[in-house]
């Protein structure tokens, strides 16, 4: 009991960390580089920006202690290092990913008509991100075991699941004028948003938020 | 009416926690501990990761029949003398 309310305050701890740092770190890329071009594109794309910080931020971390086992040992919700170097391949895999979509998600939302970026170069970039993606998820399925294989599986169903319940449910609203949809960035923020939640949700089901 | 607000809590705990009415109990981690091994040293002799060996331990995960099988054959004895059923057929 003691053990496991240590292992929920580590988590709690790291968590804390990684949302201070995140938060730190997405103001500033608003408040400073991304914010005046994004303020003229409209809020769907700052969101759109925001997750794509997100995610970018947690590809690089991940990629870093995946490099510095010692360093992701203690920055990293893993139990040691033990389990960074036995997970080495599908933790990279996973940072590369995620940090791809993130680089594509900030390219797609400067890419607003009359945005910094050119449209095409945009939707190039975040339809590579999705392609790799893909790409690493089929090469990596063999190397997962059961565990992995169902959480793959379980954190797909959550994300859709929810991605497809709040489409609907807003969709309905706006139907009958009860509220706006989207527009196009904001559209894909929620989707790459509730998708995070939903992995979070099938990693959290399976114990694995909290390390024993 | 209590009994149907307590049933509908309980499967909302179980879509969330991933620990459902058919959930195991188990004694992997005593016959682990038993044969001196750790999670990531069981986790080799069975091919799979340390994570799942604890996601089991720790009554998150149920293993699906082939590696119970593996289990039981590592551990030189029955599947249902590591993972506990409970549930009596009803007659």
């Amino acid at each position: 009991m003691d053990a496991s309310r240590n292992n929920f305050g580590i988590m709690l701890v790291r968590m804390l960390i990684g949302g201070v740092v995140g938060f730190a770190a997405m103001k500033f890329g608003l408040e400073s580089g991304l914010g005046p071009m994004l303020r003229e594109a409209g809020p769907g794309s700052a969101a759109l920006a925001g997750f794509g910080l997100i995610y970018g931020l947690m590809g690089l971390f991940v990629g870093i202690g995946v490099a510095v086992p010692a360093l992701g040992a203690k920055m990293l919700n893993v139990s040691g290092r033990e389990d960074i170097e036995d997970q080495r391949a599908q933790m990279m895999g996973g940072a590369l990913s995620c940090f791809a979509l993130g680089i594509g998600m900030v390219l797609l939302a400067l890419a607003t008509p009359g945005g910094v970026v050119p449209g095409a170069v945009g939707v190039a970039a975040f339809g590579f991100a999705l392609f790799l993606t893909a790409m690493i998820t089929l090469l990596q399925w063999r190397g997962y075991d059961e565990l992995w294989r169902n959480m793959s599986m379980e954190s797909a169903a959550w994300g859709g699941t929810l991605i497809a319940m709040t489409l609907l449910f807003w969709g309905a609203l706006a139907l009958i004028g009860r509220a706006v949809l989207p527009d196009p960035a904001g559209l894909v923020a929620l989707v790459m948003g509730l998708q995070l939640l939903g992995t979070f949700i099938a990693v959290g089901r399976r114990g694995l938020l909290i390390q024993s | 009416m209590t009994r149907v607000l307590d049933r509908r809590i309980d499967s909302s705990k179980e879509l969330f926690t991933g620990k459902g009415a058919l959930q195991l109990e188990n004694r992997l981690k005593e016959l682990r501990e038993a044969a001196g091994w750790s999670q990531g040293e069981l986790a080799r002799r069975l091919g799979v990761s340390r994570q799942t060996i604890n996601a089991v331990e720790t009554d998150k995960y149920d293993p699906s029949l082939p590696l119970a099988l593996r289990m039981a054959k590592l551990f030189d004895c029955a599947v249902p003398e590591i993972f506990i059923d409970r549930w009596e057929p009803e007659i």
